[in-house]
């Protein structure tokens, strides 16, 4: 069965629903192009005005200007702002999602699916993800009010999309899925699995675009999140594809040891924590077969090439948008970690972003084109 | 459970980045309602267009009205012309911080 090109249990919205949404894209618009920058240029006067201090501290430099920038009104009138607009994206959301909530968990209530989902319900959710909630979102990735409830995975799957203002493939909100696939590809032109497992897979937009290139092959993804992995399952078998869908902790699954050919996340690392991504990798290595392949994506730029304003936004990511792990990602050392659990043939690159990939033809780059146009790829090899 | 989110990595530390809570409640309540603003023109804009195709302004053609790329870019630019005016007073704060910094 071909998958479909539109996911018909995204929540519905009324006239009004869409203008509220659509106005929340054009504040978030308008800060990235019209504060963003002057924000930048006020962070590197402070900068220049405090140099001589600035050199005399230890401290990483972007601190000693955050700091001295949390003191001014213009920058907490920004940190607002930026709070602000990510809540009223998720209020924009939260009204038509409980208005249809009954009748989106009726339609998730998959008769005869071709895939299936397992929810674990004496499941402990990693602390890293319940302890604030990631991205803001009322009751994070871990709520679940029922047996089966989508809650949070459609209000993730509405809100991916407004939060990429549309520049990951529309509403699909699934080009990280095809610009993996056109890694793989470019890898290994031939690739042709049996068995391949994705982690920490959200509301499924990436699965489904991945499965979509490999009928045939039997396909496994995970969440921490319960009412993540029942909306996934309920999108993916809605638009014809074929999943197995289970709560588990990427770090400690149930599969057995060499049983898969390809192990893969897009954006999960950054949401793990300094702990934990070890032990995925180790994870990774014993679930693989020899020779197989593990492929992990993520946000298209590494700490080295922040600039000054780069720095504090990342750090507001971290303090604000409730993403801890956000700084230690962008520098943690992927390549020593792969390389102590016996990865071999790594690459780190960024691939261009497609959504459609071909085999031999992804290209992989050292520097990165930017958001939307490239994501960062790490990817190795269990020695056979 | 409340549409905000209440659990926050800044959690108690939320004071020293924020600025006076009058200031930032009003804050919100301004773009709430520049919101609103943007969806009732929105919704005029919808009824100018269908008044033009003859259509009576109901409740069924206004919520079937289905705006194309051209309308929604044309909208767009009303939005973000009516939150330029609204951010007009932010952006200059901090034009002006950058001015008093280098003086
Ligand atoms: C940004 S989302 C992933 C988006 C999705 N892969 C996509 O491309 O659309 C990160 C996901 O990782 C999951 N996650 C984080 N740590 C995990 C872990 N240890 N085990 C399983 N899932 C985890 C979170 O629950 C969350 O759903």
């Amino acid at each position: 069965m071909a998958i479909a090109t539109h996911n018909p249990i995204m929540i519905e919205r009324s006239q009004r629903e869409a203008s509220e949404q659509a106005y929340v894209v054009d504040l978030k618009k308008f800060i990235a192009s019209d504060i963003d920058p002057i924000c930048r240029e006020l962070a590197d006067t402070v900068r220049e005005v405090n140099l001589p201090e600035i050199n005399e501290q230890s401290r990483d430099e972007h601190i000693v200007v955050r700091k001295k920038l949390e003191k001014t009104k213009p920058y907490r009138d920004w940190v607002h702002l930026m709070r602000t607009a990510q809540d009223m994206m998720w209020d924009s959301i939260a009204t038509p999602l409980d208005r249809q909530l009954e009748a989106l968990n009726t339609k998730a209530d998959i008769k005869n699916p071709r895939g299936s989902v397992t929810v674990d319900p004496g499941f402990t959710v990693p602390r890293y993800l319940t302890k604030s909630d990631v991205h803001r979102m009322p009751g994070g990735y871990a709520a679940i009010n029922a047996d089966g409830d989508v809650r949070q995975g459609a209000m993730y799957d509405l809100g991916g999309f407004i939060y990429h203002m549309g520049g990951n493939n529309g509403t699909l909100n699934d080009a990280r899925g095809h610009t993996l696939m056109s890694h793989i590809y470019a890898r290994d032109p031939d690739f042709n699995p049996q068995r391949i497992l994705e982690m920490g897979c959200s509301a499924g937009n990436s699965s489904v675009a991945i499965s979509g290139y490999l009928a045939g092959t039997e396909m496994h993804s995970i969440d921490a999140s319960a009412g993540l992995v029942n909306y996934a399952h309920a999108r993916a078998e809605s638009m014809g594809a074929t999943i197995h869908f289970s709560q588990q902790d990427a770090a400690a699954t149930n599969f057995e040891d060499s049983s898969f050919d390809m192990v893969c996340s897009c954006v999960m690392l950054h949401e793990t924590s300094k702990h934990t991504i070890a032990d995925i990798f180790n994870e990774c290595y014993r679930l693989l077969k020899p020779g197989g392949l593990m492929v992990h994506l993520e946000v298209p730029y590494r700490y080295e090439d922040l600039d000054l304003w780069g720095r504090i936004r990342a750090d507001y990511e971290g303090q604000h948008n409730n993403e801890p792990f956000w700084r230690g990602f962008l520098e943690v050392d992927l390549e020593t970690i792969a390389q102590q659990a016996g990865f071999i043939d790594r690459i780190e690159t960024y691939q261009d972003v497609t959504r459609k990939a071909e085999r031999g033809g992804g290209k992989m780059r050292e520097k990165s084109l930017g958001v939307h146009r490239s994501w960062y790829i790490y990817s190795a090899i269990k020695p056979k | 459970m409340s549409s905000f989110s209440d659990k926050d990595t800044a959690g108690n530390k939320i004071d020293q980045y924020l600025s006076d809570a009058g200031i930032d409640d009003l804050t919100e309540m301004v773009l709430a309602l520049s919101a609103e603003v943007c969806i009732l023109r929105d919704r005029i804009d919808t009824h100018e267009r269908l008044a033009d195709l003859g259509k009576p302004l109901t409740l069924e053609n206004t919520e079937d009205f289905e705006p194309d790329q051209e309308v929604m870019a044309f909208r767009s630019e009303q939005r973000q012309k009516v939150i330029a005016k609204v951010l007009r007073v932010f952006r200059e704060n901090i034009t002006r911080d950058i001015e008093a910094h280098k003086n």
